[in-house]
C-alpha cells in the first residue's frame, strides 16, 4: 500500500482578487520508504501539496489518503520541517526538542534518554543547553530535525528545510538526511526548489510547473544506492539534473 | 562583552565616568551651588524655595523619625496589593479577550472610554465610597494599573508568528496548549512592558488617593507638611518617591532581562 495517494488533487485559494487555482489534478503515489522531492518554481503548489499531505490544508477537489485513509488532520506518524527551524527562543535546544514530547504527550523520562540520543545523532549534544540564538542557521535545522525525530514518525515531510542555508551547509545537511533515511527508513517527501539536491537525494523527483501548479512528469532516479558525493560525478547523474531541467523550461 | 570598546578595562572605565557619569554630575552640582547660592543671596524667598542645604537637613531629620518609615511601609503596602490586583485584573482580561474576541466585542468601548479619563477623577469617588483607609488608594492602584497589562497582554497574544503556528497544528496541539506553550511566552515581552508601566502608575495611584484624602501614608505626611508650609518637608518627600520610584524601576527592569532575556534575539532564524 502506498504511503501517500493522490488522485486528481486539486486546491483552490479563496483570496481578496477572487479564487486562485493553486493545484490541479495532481496524482502521485508515494511508496513506503521511498524519498520523493517535488520540484519546481516559486508558486508551483510544491508546499500547498505538502500541507495538503501534512493535513494541514483541506482538499478542494480530488482526494488524498494516508496509509489508506483520507487525511482529515494532521497525523502522529507524520514529522514536519520548515525552511525557517522555527525554534522557541525561550527554550533551549533540548526543550525545544522536548515541545513535540509535550504536545504529543509520551512518556516523559524515556523521551528524555531519546531526546539525548537524537541530539547527539544530529551532533548537537553539546548544545543541549544552549539556546537557538546562539546556534549557526545549519545547527538549529539540526536542532529542528531533532524535534521531529524524537516522536519516531514513519514519514517526514520537509519543506524546503535547506533552502536558507548557505551551499556548504547545505550538502553537509543532505548527506545526514541521507545517512538518517537509509539507517531508519523513513519515507520521505521533500520540497525543494534545488535540482542537484533533488536529483542526488531522491528516488524520484516530481517536476513541477506553476500557474496552475502542475506535474509535468514524474522523473525515476535510478543512480546507485546508498548514494555518495561521488554519484555527483557521474555522467548518470548530469544527464538526469539535465533532464529535470528541460522539463522546467530551459530558463529555471 | 568588555571587550566591545577595544580597550583595557580601566581604560573604558575612566572613559564611561567621563562620558556617562560626569556630565549629569555636573549639571547636578551647577544648579544645587546655582540655588543655594540664590537663596543665600536673598534672591530666593527663603521659606517658598529653601535652599538645598536646609532640604538636606528636613531630608536627614525624616530619617530618624520612625513615622516616616511607617507612612512608607503603609503606602508600599497599598501600592503591592493595588498592583498585585490590577495586573491579575489586566491579565485576566487581557487573555479573556484574546481567547474570546465576542467577549472583547461587548466590553472594549467601555474600557476605551474608561481609558480615555484621567482617572485621577475617581480618587474622591473611591474615598467616599471606601473610606479615607487603605481600601481606596488599593482601589485607585488597580483602576489605574490594570489597563497597560491588559493592552500589552492583548498585543503580545495576537502577535503570533504563522510559522510557529503551524508547527504546533502539525503536532496537533489545543488551543489551550497553543496558549499555553507558544502564545503566552512569546507575548512575556509585551506584557513585561505593560507590567512596568503598570508599576509606576499604581505608585502614582496609591499617592493621588493619599493626596486627595487619606490619615496615614507619604502622600499624607507632603500633605501634612505643604499645610505647615514646611517647602524643605515636602522636596525631602519628594526626592524620596522620586528614588523610591527608581529603585523600584531599576529592579523590574532586572526581572525583565531575566525572563525575557530571549527576546532581543528572537528575531534571529528561530
Amino acid at each position: 500500500m502506498s504511503v501517500f495517494d493522490a488522485r486528481d488533487l486539486t486546491k483552490i485559494y479563496q483570496t481578496s482578487s477572487g479564487p486562485l487555482l493553486a493545484l490541479e489534478d495532481v496524482n502521485l503515489a508515494v511508496g513506503d520508504g521511498e524519498l520523493v522531492s517535488l520540484l519546481g518554481p516559486s508558486g508551483c503548489g510544491k508546499s500547498t501539496l505538502l500541507n495538503m499531505m501534512a493535513g494541514l490544508l483541506d482538499v478542494t477537489k480530488g482526494s488524498i489518503d494516508f496509509r489508506g485513509e483520507p487525511v482529515t488532520g494532521p497525523s502522529r506518524d507524520i514529522g514536519m520541517m520548515f525552511q525557517k527551524p522555527v525554534l522557541f527562543p525561550w527554550r533551549t535546544i533540548f526543550e525545544n526538542v522536548m515541545l513535540s514530547v509535550g504536545v504529543l504527550k509520551l512518556p516523559k523520562k524515556s523521551s528524555e534518554l531519546r531526546a539525548r540520543e537524537v541530539l547527539g545523532l544530529v551532533g548537537l549534544e553539546q548544545f543541549a543547553d544552549a539556546y537557538p540564538h546562539e546556534l549557526s542557521g545549519g545547527m538549529q535545522q539540526r536542532a529542528a530535525l531533532s524535534r521531529v525525530l524524537v516522536y519516531e514518525p514513519g514519514v517526514l515531510l520537509l519543506d524546503e528545510p535547506f533552502g536558507a542555508l548557505d551551499e556548504f551547509t547545505r550538502e553537509a545537511m543532505n548527506l545526514e538526511l541521507l545517512r538518517l533515511w537509509e539507517r531508519d527508513k523513513y519515507t520521505i517527501v521533500l520540497v525543494t526548489h534545488n535540482i542537484t539536491e533533488a536529483v542526488f537525494l531522491s528516488n524520484r523527483v516530481v517536476v513541477m510547473t506553476p500557474r496552475p501548479g502542475r506535474v509535468v512528469r514524474i522523473v525515476d532516479i535510478d543512480l546507485p544506492q546508498p548514494r555518495t558525493r561521488e554519484v555527483m560525478r557521474t555522467s548518470k547523474y548530469s544527464d538526469l539534473c539535465f533532464e529535470v531541467r528541460e522539463l522546467l523550461g530551459v530558463d529555471h | 562583552m568588555s571587550a566591545e570598546s577595544g580597550l583595557p578595562p580601566e581604560r573604558s572605565i575612566a572613559r564611561k565616568f567621563l562620558g556617562v557619569v560626569l556630565p549629569p554630575l555636573v549639571v547636578l552640582v551647577v544648579v544645587v551651588t546655582g540655588w543655594e547660592s540664590a537663596s543665600r543671596a536673598g534672591l530666593l524667598h527663603p521659606v517658598l524655595y529653601p535652599p538645598p542645604s536646609q532640604v538636606a537637613a528636613a531630608f536627614g531629620r525624616l530619617l530618624t523619625d520612625s513615622t516616616f518609615y511607617s507612612d512608607y511601609w503603609l503606602t508600599i503596602r497599598q501600592i503591592v496589593a493595588g498592583y498585585a490586583l490590577g495586573i491579575t485584573v489586566g491579565f485576566l482580561l487581557g487573555s479573556l479577550f484574546t481567547l474570546l474576541p465576542r467577549v472583547r466585542v461587548i466590553f472594549y468601548p467601555y474600557l476605551i472610554a474608561f481609558q480615555a479619563l484621567p482617572k485621577v477623577v475617581l480618587a474622591p469617588l473611591f474615598i467616599v465610597w471606601l473610606g479615607f483607609g487603605p481600601s481606596s488608594k488599593i482601589a485607585m492602584a488597580l483602576a489605574i494599573s490594570f489597563f497597560p497589562v491588559l493592552i500589552n497582554t492583548m498585543l503580545g497574544l495576537s502577535l503570533v508568528d504563522e510559522d510557529r503556528l503551524r508547527l504546533m497544528r502539525a503536532l496537533r496541539a489545543t488551543d489551550w496548549e497553543i496558549f499555553w506553550k507558544l502564545k503566552l511566552p512569546a507575548a512575556t515581552p509585551n506584557i513585561f512592558a505593560g507590567l512596568k508601566t503598570g508599576l509606576t502608575l499604581a505608585v502614582f495611584g496609591t499617592i493621588a488617593a493619599e493626596l486627595v484624602g487619606s490619615t496615614a501614608g507619604v502622600g499624607t505626611q507632603i500633605k501634612t507638611y505643604d499645610g505647615l508650609i514646611r517647602v524643605d518637608y515636602v522636596i525631602a518627600l519628594v526626592l524620596s518617591l522620586g528614588i523610591f520610584g527608581l529603585l523600584v524601576y531599576l529592579g523590574m527592569e532586572r526581572l525583565d532581562r531575566k525572563i525575557t532575556f530571549w527576546s532581543k534575539e528572537a528575531t534571529r532564524g528561530a
